[in-house]
């Protein structure tokens, strides 16, 4: 049930790059962490998180 | 698909800029006491303070259409918005230490726990996993009931029509519905509504009914109506969450729920009907599968003992002839039979009209 979703959405999730920081200049792309990691940066930071699930069920 | 590298909107990414971001595609070591959504959609974004308290859900769809409510201009303006939310909210005063402590996972409920123990872990634990593993436990503790199965309630179901670019506003209320009783009106801006503090999406609607009991019950709804505030409740009768077989098709979980036919295959589409001489029929589904395998063998089995044999067209089932997809006929069968009822099937077979009935097990 993978064609559901808008194109975008799919780019959203799947060009994702795990990264434990974001690379150096200005960023051009979402820097994207596991969930732990980004949970304790986003506590360590005082920062928002946006954390996406996207199953392919 | 998989492959596809898309960028993300300018706008988009700039928004995100303030947030940590992280995703997810297995739900294995995901804490249920914190990440909790409706884990039959195959995308969902929670917004959310690291402490666990989720500001909104977003990811939400209809019976027609699964992107219907996706909107990227709306979820950018909400992340614009949800950073004032971030701002002024404050933190839980619990431990520091406890914050990050996880809960439990879907992987410490024991009916997951036996398909391990068997062998049977799947590589990857999908969304629609955990309500499955969910609903089993529920059952086997006996503290499942009927009305459960109506999860996620859609806001349309109190008679809130909210707009797609824009969810927290309404766009129309249904006449005669719980949303008309307390008053609301086209052009209202929903603020808050029972469990959540502030609404800014149809998902965070769908979240304060999923929490809400099932029995008759009242739900506390704030609002503004030309910038000022208001607030009413809404009078929800007994059964208020229950739905349609349409409406609930496109769930995964109604593959959790009894009674069920004990086969299922593929609609055939108007040329293949045509090939059949079956033209006219309103449904016909060719039988791929009889489910006479595993821990709900007895529901194929008792399908094929009526006769019932692979390759078989299924044109009515339990006296319906109408079901528009497989899905609604799977929902249909769920939502409406019940365990122990016969049920008489009419197909067709190598030409010939046969009719075969079977009493549906659990």
């Amino acid at each position: 049930m993978l064609p559901q979703h808008a194109t975008w959405l799919f780019g959203l999730a799947m060009t994702a790059t795990a990264q434990t920081t974001p690379p150096p200049g200005p960023t051009q792309r979402i820097a994207w962490h596991d969930l732990d990691t980004g949970r304790a940066l986003a506590k360590a930071n005082d920062q928002p998180l946006l954390v996406v699930f996207r199953c392919e069920s | 698909m998989y492959g596809q590298l898309v960028r993300p909107p300018r706008e988009f990414i700039a928004a995100a800029q303030p947030y940590v971001c992280a995703r997810v595609t297995d739900m294995a070591n995901v804490d249920l006491e914190v990440f909790r959504f409706d884990f039959d959609l195959t995308l969902a974004i929670l917004l959310m303070h690291p402490d666990g308290t989720v500001y909104h859900r977003w990811g939400s769809r209809d019976a027609d259409a699964a992107d219907a409510w996706m909107s990227l201009p709306h979820l950018t303006q909400l992340l614009r918005d949800t950073l004032e939310e971030h701002r002024r909210y404050d933190p839980t005063s619990a431990d520091d230490d406890d914050t990050l402590r996880r809960g439990h996972t879907v992987l410490d409920l024991p009916p997951l726990q036996r398909k391990i123990a068997k062998g049977q872990q799947p590589a990857c634990i999908h969304c629609h996993t955990v309500h499955d593993t969910e609903h089993r436990w529920a059952v086997e503790q006996d503290t499942w009931r009927r009305d459960d199965l109506w999860i996620y309630p859609p806001p349309e179901r109190v008679g809130l029509q909210l707009r797609r670019d824009d969810p927290a506003l309404v766009r129309d209320i249904t006449a005669d519905s719980p949303a008309a009783e307390a008053g609301l009106r086209a052009g209202d801006r929903l603020l808050h509504i029972g469990v959540q503090a502030r609404v800014g999406t149809r998902a965070d609607v769908a979240f304060a009914l999923h929490r809400a009991p099932a029995a008759e019950t009242t739900l506390p709804l704030a609002y503004t109506r030309g910038g000022q505030p208001r607030d009413t409740v809404l009078e929800l009768p007994e059964g208020w969450k229950r739905g349609t077989p349409e409406t609930y098709a496109w769930r995964p979980y109604k593959w959790n729920l009894s009674p069920a036919p004990g086969f299922g295959g593929q609609v055939l589409d108007p040329a293949a009907k045509r090939a059949l001489g079956l033209a006219q029929a309103p449904f016909a589904l060719r039988v791929d599968y009889l489910v006479t395998w595993g821990e709900r063998a007895q529901r194929g089995r008792a399908a094929a003992a009526a006769g019932l044999r692979k390759g078989d067209i299924v044109l009515s089932f339990a006296g319906k002839d109408d079901f528009n997809s497989s899905e609604h006929f799977h929902a249909w069968a769920r939502l409406t039979r019940r365990v122990g009822e016969t049920v008489t099937v009419v197909l067709q077979r190598r030409g010939q009209r046969r009719t075969l009935s079977y009493a549906l097990p659990e």
